[in-house]
């Protein structure tokens, strides 16, 4: 149940990161394409099945592993969507950065509530052990 | 939790006597820490064999199919494998942390969160170790998160 919970939690921080991220891009650079409907379900699609791949490789032990097999979706995904006219080297580097930063909140709310159970940890190891 | 101490020489081997309405966690660790001082594994050092008791071990570890085992201030060697003595030690207060270490949480002293995912834990004789993202949410299962 934490699992599905952190699921969604992921889900939908990055969904609204990345879209708010685009109409950002959008008010600072004119000359960028306009936010679309399918970009919105791509963006959802690939934020959902990131957090999934993200609560369940977070039981892996290499970092770098669950980044490359994300990073590796992501492409798959976009391919899928808007196919090989997506590769260009601007559209590739934009999604690379914006997807890389994704991944640091991940795993940085990980990181947190890794944190704050360590805390709690350690108040019952002074309360019951010692 | 109220304890007696009955000392007299009819005893022919200390017996613990445990009263209790419902098993609760707190009776739950006295029989584990009870069954640690009660159960013992044989290890070798410098061609002498040793009985260290399972209280006594801090943690196990596996280096290059030889398997170790730490006390306070000692290593011991054994010729167990670490998943014999994982099988071993299942009722007492040591858990498995990483493919090749077996910690006893007994001597746990801190625990601290690394950006990886992964848990550093320091000992009570200030040795650390690293508990693997595979075993941290055992880890956390073992006080109650």
């Amino acid at each position: 149940m934490k699992r599905i919970s952190d699921m969604f939690l992921i889900t939908s921080c990055s969904f609204m990161l990345v879209v708010m991220f685009n109409c950002l891009c959008q008010t600072f650079f004119v000359e960028s394409r306009a936010i679309q409907v399918k970009d919105i379900y791509n963006i959802l699609l690939v934020c959902f099945i990131i957090s999934g791949l993200l609560v369940n490789l977070s039981i892996t032990d290499s970092m770098l592993m669950s980044y490359m097999t994300v990073m590796i979706v992501i492409y798959v995904m976009e391919y899928l969507f808007y196919g090989a006219e997506f590769f260009t080297p601007v559209n590739f580097i934009f999604s690379f950065i914006i997807m890389s930063f994704i991944f640091f909140i991940v795993y940085l709310v990980l990181y947190y509530e890794n944190e704050k159970d360590a805390q709690k940890i350690n108040l019952f190891i002074q309360k019951h052990i010692k | 939790m109220k304890y007696v101490i009955k000392k007299s020489s009819i005893y022919e081997e200390t017996e613990v006597d445990i009263k209790c309405c419902h098993m609760d966690d707190e009776v739950k660790n006295l029989i584990k820490y009870i069954d640690g001082m009660t159960h013992y594994l044989i290890c070798k050092k410098d061609h002498v064999n040793y009985s260290i008791l399972f209280c006594h071990i801090y943690y196990i570890e596996s280096v290059d199919h030889q398997t170790f085992v730490y006390t306070k201030e000692d290593c011991f060697q054994t010729k167990h494998p670490l998943y014999e003595l994982e099988e071993i030690l299942k009722n007492s207060s040591c858990m498995r942390i990483s493919k090749s270490t077996i910690l006893n949480l007994s001597y746990l002293k801190s625990v601290k969160a690394l950006f990886n995912g992964k848990y550093e834990v320091t000992l009570e004789n200030n040795e650390k170790l690293l508990i693997s993202r595979r075993y941290v949410s055992d880890f956390k299962k073992k006080f109650g998160l």
